[in-house]
């Protein structure tokens, strides 16, 4: 046997085949290398599309603005069914809705008829993660302002829980949540249909529950709170069109493309490009929302792309300062990058560079406030009139930067630069979205949240 | 003590592979080489190919900003494959690599924003990752539980004790401009004209190639490796070899982890997540068997070149990062139907 297996002089078939057969592999691999770099730039798209000049004149915007774009000429600005049930004056709040849907159409809300129980109440916020300051400043908030309640006897208890990305779990401690007698629950949704069960349940049972952040088709019991992430796209390609003078080589990063807010996103932003035929789209970059993917793969395409990249589009989470160190670090010219989120960390890079740029403050904090807003609202008595109250956000220009960088942000912080009054709208936004909404509510300050703590 | 004896050398396929006198002698030298040498030249050959083929579609990759460009992911990725790749020699793995590499990310960030001294920093980090290491080690051998879920386990616990200690949040501090220039490409570490993170791959290559051959620790990692109870009936210190791999790849993993909070600008501690994976795949493409005893650190740099020359060769083509990812699991595969029908190199004999 030991013979055999150091080999003599005879080779047996097996083994032959076995080597041919390991051969041809390496031989396929090889063949498909080449093949590949062989092969045209299947990845890359440019636009093509009308000169339009509509969208140029938003770059000069420099103060903090709610705004929605002005522009609605694309199809998918088209406003979604049953909009006259939005307030008129919001109505431009929901441009570009079936990206933010998730097939949930706009309807009236399944709460309008809803009888809220007495207070003290049980308030209640169900989390998918606690891995990023995002998903912690947003609990820490919510947290916060039902404590301020419950010091006024308001609020009895305030429950939160952490599925850590599990679905399943999330369902079940939902209807713990039920059965320990929440009167309220906010909850951070994986997707749109994975928690119907739980609203389903929460439902028959006469508690309020609604999706924070994103959309939730359950038809008949869906209720959802989030902000227009198509807008923001919008908004800031707009911005970015115009920094770039309408004409160059543009990159974007796109946190991840099988996520509806991502996809909203992106959407928003190329819908201004259709305006720009002088704006070449290079390529759209996958970051999956991570810091190191997203500067190693722009790494990579700088170094197979030597072609200037004048504008540089992110979504979120890790391609600001990636961005512009990536370029620097290759010997590449600077371009112009847009901020996204309101991350205290581009603040300060932004501050410490003097840059040219954009942000949106849609930091975890400030959007947990519209999820207690809307929750003591509908506690208080308040009808909703529709079942997706959709808002926007502030966004901050050049000359907004000295009011909003404060002087513990350093460009690695994690914290959130809040928007004014902490709030991503003013609480008197939503009074027209529900009936009676003008009635006084519990008072409480999402001010005293500090930013650079928790 | 046999297996010891005649086991092949480490790296060194068996003495079969070069019985083929009574094949026609090939005229390619490709094929020449895949004679001689058998699978050993496959991962020489993939990186050849991958860079000729990059090099000739792509315009501009064949310039120094470019290359270094690759050479510092791959130092990255090079760096944090050094536990990975010792520990699959033993016969283990290490499935808590990135949440060290976390841990070095979101600590190191948090304690310069307490104002720590840098060198503190990297003693505390290194602790830490040294503790972690040997608690991997000891409960794997302890509880006789594959290292796939002890170290899967003390990963989990690694990611929600930091997250516990930073209550998840609001990290504000920063790191010495010195760390963020290593990870550069265009950087030049003091007069050697190369970032300082790809001289420390090199030099940490170096030692772990001589040290892999030409130390007791080395040789008792393949003993080890290769036959548990051969090294245990020969009195090779199994414990210390295991508790040795463990350490260094908690150590390292961790101090890239730090690296990469200067290379990528944000603290995470799931910034490493995708190490997961591509550690794994860097050993695998290179050839050192899943199995243990074979393979070494020389093929694992062969490895990490292939997979970022190659997912360097698919972004500049325009295919999606789904393509890119396809593209690398079939290349997994094949090299696995290749290397992997290997007998362990303990039943050769």
């Amino acid at each position: 046997m030991a013979a055999e297996e150091r080999g003599g002089g005879h080779i047996p078939r097996r083994r032959l085949r076995w080597r041919l057969g390991r051969h041809l592999a390496l031989l396929c691999l090889l063949v498909a290398a080449l093949a590949l770099g062989a092969c045209g730039n299947s990845g890359t798209t440019s636009t093509k599309a009308p000169v339009s000049t509509a969208g140029s004149t938003a770059a000069a915007s420099t103060s903090p603005s709610t705004t929605a774009p002005t522009d609605s000429s694309a199809s998918a600005d088209a406003m979604p069914a049953n909009i006259d049930l939005v307030p008129q004056q919001d109505r431009v709040n929901y441009v570009g809705y079936r990206y933010l849907s998730s097939g949930m159409e706009l309807g009236k809300s399944p709460y309008a008829n809803w009888t809220p129980p007495k207070p003290p109440w049980k308030v209640c916020y169900s989390a998918i993660t606690q891995q990023n300051s995002w998903h912690v400043d947003a609990m820490k908030m919510f947290v916060m302002l039902g404590n301020q309640l419950k010091a006024q006897g308001v609020v009895s208890d305030v429950v939160t829980t952490n599925s850590d990305g599990n679905t399943g779990v999330q369902i079940n401690q939902i209807n713990g949540m039920v059965s320990q007698g929440c009167d309220a629950i906010a909850a951070i949704t994986p997707s749109a249909t994975a928690l119907c069960p739980a609203f389903k349940n929460a439902f028959d049972h006469h508690v309020l529950i609604f999706s924070a952040e994103g959309s939730v088709d359950c038809p008949g019991i869906g209720q959802a709170v989030q902000p227009n992430d198509y807008i923001d796209g919008v908004k800031s390609m707009e911005w970015l069109a115009g920094a770039m003078g309408g004409k160059g080589n543009l990159l974007m990063l796109q946190g991840m493309p099988s996520y509806p807010l991502s996809q909203a996103r992106v959407a928003g932003a190329k819908s201004v490009l259709a305006r720009y035929p002088n704006i070449k789209l290079q390529a759209i970059l996958v970051t999956e929302w991570n810091a190191a993917t997203a500067k190693t793969r722009l790494l990579q395409y700088l170094a197979t792309h030597p072609a200037k990249v004048d504008g540089v589009w992110q979504e979120g989470c890790c391609g600001d300062i990636t961005s512009v160190q990536a370029l620097k670090q290759t010997g590449r010219p600077p371009a112009v990058v847009n901020g996204w989120g309101g991350s205290a960390a581009w603040m300060a890079f932004w501050k410490q560079n003097k840059l040219n740029s954009f942000d949106l403050l849609q930091g975890g904090p400030s959007q947990a406030v519209n999820y207690f807003d809307v929750m003591i609202r509908m506690l208080s008595g308040q009808k909703p009139k529709v079942n997706n109250l959709i808002h926007t956000v502030t966004f901050l220009g050049n000359n907004d930067v000295s009011n909003y960088y404060q002087g513990w942000m350093t460009d690695r912080s994690t914290a959130f630069v809040m928007p004014p009054g902490s709030r991503s709208v003013p609480s008197s936004y939503w009074n027209a979205f529900f009936v009676g909404g003008d009635r006084p509510l519990p008072k409480f300050d999402p001010t005293k949240f500090n930013p650079q703590n928790g | 003590m046999a297996s010891l004896h005649t086991s092949p050398a480490p790296g060194v396929e068996p003495a079969d592979r070069g019985s083929q006198q009574t094949l026609r002698p090939p005229a390619n030298p490709a094929v020449l080489l895949l004679r001689r040498h058998g699978v050993d030249s496959v991962p020489w050959l993939l990186v050849i190919a991958l860079f000729v083929a990059t090099a000739v579609s792509l315009d501009g990759f064949l310039t120094r900003p470019s290359i270094l460009s690759v050479l510092v992911i791959s130092s990255l990725l090079g760096l944090a494959c050094v536990g990975q790749t010792l520990t699959v020699m033993l016969g283990g793995v290490d499935l808590s690599i990135p949440a060290l590499m976390g841990m070095g990310n979101v600590i190191s960030i948090m304690l310069a924003q307490d104002g720590w001294p840098f060198i503190a920093i990297v003693l505390l980090v290194g602790a830490a990752a040294v503790a972690i290491g040997t608690l991997n080690a000891v409960l794997s051998r302890a509880l006789k539980v594959h290292p796939l879920i002890v170290t899967l386990a003390i990963g989990s616990i690694v990611a929600g004790v930091v997250l516990t200690v930073t209550h998840g949040a609001s990290v504000n501090g920063t790191l010495p401009e010195w760390l963020t220039t290593a990870v550069s490409p265009v950087a030049h570490t003091w007069f050697i004209p190369l970032p300082g993170v790809l001289v420390a791959w090199i030099v940490i290559g170096a030692i772990l190639l001589w040290a892999q051959r030409g130390t007791r620790m080395g040789r008792l990692l393949y003993a080890v490796g290769s036959n548990p109870v051969a090294a245990r009936l020969s009195l090779a210190p199994e414990s210390v070899v295991w508790i040795g791999a463990y350490v260094i790849s908690a150590l390292i993993a961790a101090y890239t982890g730090m690296l990469l909070a200067a290379y990528s600008g944000a603290p995470s501690v799931t910034v490493a997540d995708p190490y997961l994976f591509m550690t794994i795949a860097a050993v695998v493409v290179g050839g050192t068997s899943l199995l243990g005893g074979s393979g070494g650190y020389g093929r694992t740099i062969l490895g990490v070149l292939v997979v970022e020359l190659l997912t360097t060769l698919l972004l500049g083509l325009g295919y999606s990062t789904y393509v890119q990812g396809m593209i690398l699991g079939i290349m997994i595969v094949l090299l696995v139907s290749i290397y992997g029908r290997d007998q362990h190199v303990s039943r050769r004999v």
